[in-house]
């Protein structure tokens, strides 16, 4: 007997929604964006689509963001801890800090 | 859980010298605080602050004196004439500067290259810039610039080269 195919509609990676992570850590004042790229390179691939700065591998959950200019990376990992704790179950959840906003064009 | 949590990362060991006795206070103030270990209640995870952040907070640092900012590249010593029209960094006070940062667990070095305002004290401006980018990049990454490394490279007359 086969598992049945991840449908494109299917986001659960080892037990844990990325659209839904995603979705709560990118809620968080203090950040700006979920971001791909280096340094840690973070990204799910899901059928035909990609998940930005969510990475799940092993005990461990990657969020790499883009820090809104003003926050402190303190604030911003409080922030991330307590909305994405809870959907990462026992595993650790890393963040990493790969940009800040410009505070003249915010982006 | 609330409070502030040092970043984590590879033991800081030995530092390079440093060249204010700002930053050597701010190094004496970072030694201590182990962080949370696996297994303990209070560890949630690493944290990490990419370079290109800290590179950032300096060169708006900067961008905020109005007596300093970008300095155009130099070929032999010299500023490359027209830089600026070669698509290239031209020397201009309403601009921010190229800013290299190196992290070392959480003590940052910093460099960068400036332009300052023709007849300005050089002193006094590399000092504000050095301090400014001493506190807000402990303020608001909690890292420990070690050392910021100012090379002054052009001289601006009225606002442009």
């Amino acid at each position: 007997m086969t598992a049945e195919p991840m449908t494109e509609a299917d986001a659960t990676v080892d037990g844990v929604d990325v659209d839904k992570l995603a979705a709560v850590v990118e809620d968080c004042p203090a950040v700006d964006a979920l971001v791909e790229g280096p340094p840690a390179m973070a990204a799910t691939y899901l059928p035909r689509r990609r998940v930005t700065g969510i990475r799940i591998e092993g005990d461990v959950v990657t969020t790499q963001v883009r820090l809104r200019y003003g926050s402190t990376v303190g604030q911003l990992a409080r922030q991330v801890w307590a909305a994405a704790t809870p959907l990462a179950g026992p595993r650790r959840v890393d963040i990493v800090v790969a940009d800040i906003t410009d505070p003249r064009s915010g982006v | 859980m609330t409070q502030d949590r040092p970043v984590q990362g590879r033991p800081v060991g030995s530092a390079a010298p440093t060249s204010t006795a700002r930053a050597e206070r701010h190094l004496a103030e970072a030694a201590p605080a182990p962080p949370p270990e696996p297994g303990d209640p209070d560890y949630l995870g690493d944290i990490v602050v990419a370079p290109q952040v800290v590179a950032k907070l300096a060169a708006q640092a900067v961008y905020e004196h109005p007596r300093a900012g970008s300095a155009a590249p130099r070929m032999f010593g010299s500023v490359v004439p027209g830089a600026g029209h070669l698509g290239i960094r031209s020397s201009d006070l309403t601009s921010r500067p190229k800013v290299s940062a190196w992290i070392d667990a959480s003590v940052v070095y910093i460099d960068m290259s400036i332009s300052v305002r023709w007849a300005e004290p050089l002193g006094d401006v590399t000092e504000w810039i050095r301090n400014t980018v001493e506190d807000r990049v402990k303020a608001l990454t909690g890292l420990t610039v070690a050392r910021t490394r100012i090379s002054v490279t052009d001289l601006v007359v009225d606002g442009a080269s």
